[in-house]
């Protein structure tokens, strides 16, 4: 399990940004509100850049 | 709240059909070419192992693309986001239309390439790179096209086409993933090569489900809604996000290190849990919201997680039996 907690990659940290900001922006969307939703897609995007470039 | 119909459900099958044998030709084609350069014969053996995939998801597709063609429905089509698009009589009746000669093409290049497969197994050798990957383009164009917008340069044709081709890179390669896993479960010679792919799929899965967000960024002013829904599905996004994030690279990682060191049974049982949670929660959520794109349910966001982790148990038990089966004897190697 040690193995699992090990070496965190940038584009890990990207999608589990996305990830968390997706989940976290469904009260504002029901509010209207978009932005931070925009901002998690945004990361997934530089999440997957980077995942190609191996980072 | 259960909104499923018939021509719906069919609906949904050619979709599911299209990404599974769309898939496995992609990566048949990707394993045949790698055996000619290589020379490795694992990669031969893994491109066969894909035929079988192959078939289960050809059957699918041809047997709901005739019912569908001949019953034919214009149901609401969903993006992952909830976001709804209602394609036109007109738009599904191109589809079907320009979609008759390709799956004409599909079917027949379908059976040669099983035919060749069980009865003429070095000419097969030979051209399976050619064959899947003919088989992958046309899959591929029968998915951009199963919808067919007045306009091609429209931004609604381009949802169409990326939203429908996308499930052939991330649903369809979660399930080949999931399939060649437990295919070579006791052929451990194999391990080493299938699980140093793994990375690459997992790669084609996130820029698939990159393709889809695009897809929907296209129509989104025109078609959002927000609903229970909606707002399940995306919550479904998030965990599939979170859960590759969190565990599918190192799961990767750790898999491709045991197979090189040949010493599985080291693998801690906790671990090995992991690994089945996370695989279980990867395919029945990616099976969910392909599934969610097709019908309009009235459910409450909490049915939804219901029937989601009740979903979830059942894959993580018929992983476990699957994995008891496949353990079973001695490895073949």
């Amino acid at each position: 399990m040690k193995e699992l907690m090990a070496k965190i990659k940038l584009s890990e940290i990207f999608f589990l940004a996305s990830g968390l900001g997706i989940l976290f922006s469904l009260p504002w969307l029901e509010g209207g509100g978009f932005s931070v939703w925009a901002v998690a897609k945004a990361a997934y995007f530089a999440g997957v850049i980077l995942l190609i470039f191996k980072k | 709240m259960l909104g499923i119909t018939y021509p719906e459900l069919t609906r949904f099958l050619i979709q599911f059909g299209i990404a599974v044998s769309g898939a496995a030709s992609l990566w048949g084609c990707v394993f045949a070419l790698k055996s000619r350069k290589s020379g490795e014969v694992i990669y031969e053996n893994l491109s066969s192992l894909l035929m079988w995939l192959f078939i289960a998801g050809f059957l699918i597709f041809t047997f709901n693309w005739w019912i569908g063609s001949l019953f034919l429905f214009v149901p609401d089509i969903f993006a992952h986001e909830g976001i709804v698009v209602r394609p036109s009589v007109d738009a599904v009746l191109r589809g079907f239309e320009l979609n008759m000669p390709l799956v004409t093409l599909i079917m027949l290049l379908g059976i040669l390439n099983i035919h060749w497969f069980f009865y003429y197994k070095e000419l097969w050798k030979k051209y399976a790179s050619v064959l899947w990957g003919a088989q992958f383009l046309l899959f591929s164009a029968v998915a951009a096209l199963s919808a067919a917008a007045p306009d091609f340069l429209s931004r609604l044709q381009m949802f169409f086409t990326l939203h429908n081709w996308h499930s052939i890179l991330t649903l369809g390669s979660v399930i080949t993933v999931d399939y060649l896993f437990l295919a070579t479960f006791r052929l451990h010679s194999h391990k080493k090569f299938l699980y140093a792919f793994f990375p690459i799929i997992s790669l084609f899965i996130w820029i698939g489900l990159g393709i889809d967000f695009l897809s929907n960024f296209l129509i989104f002013e025109d078609a959002f809604r927000l609903d229970d829904q909606f707002l399940f599905i995306q919550t479904i996004v998030a965990i599939i996000i979170i859960n590759g994030a969190i565990l599918s690279g190192r799961i990767n990682e750790l898999l491709i290190n045991f197979a090189e060191l040949a010493k599985r049974e080291l693998i801690d049982p906790l671990l090995k849990k992991v690994i089945a949670v996370s695989g279980s929660v990867s395919i029945v959520s990616w099976l969910t919201i392909t599934f969610m794109d097709f019908f309009e349910f009235s459910a409450k966001y909490w049915q939804f997680w219901g029937v989601y982790l009740l979903a979830v148990v059942t894959a993580y038990t018929i992983h476990g039996i699957l994995e008891s089966f496949f353990a079973n004897g001695e490895p073949a190697h």
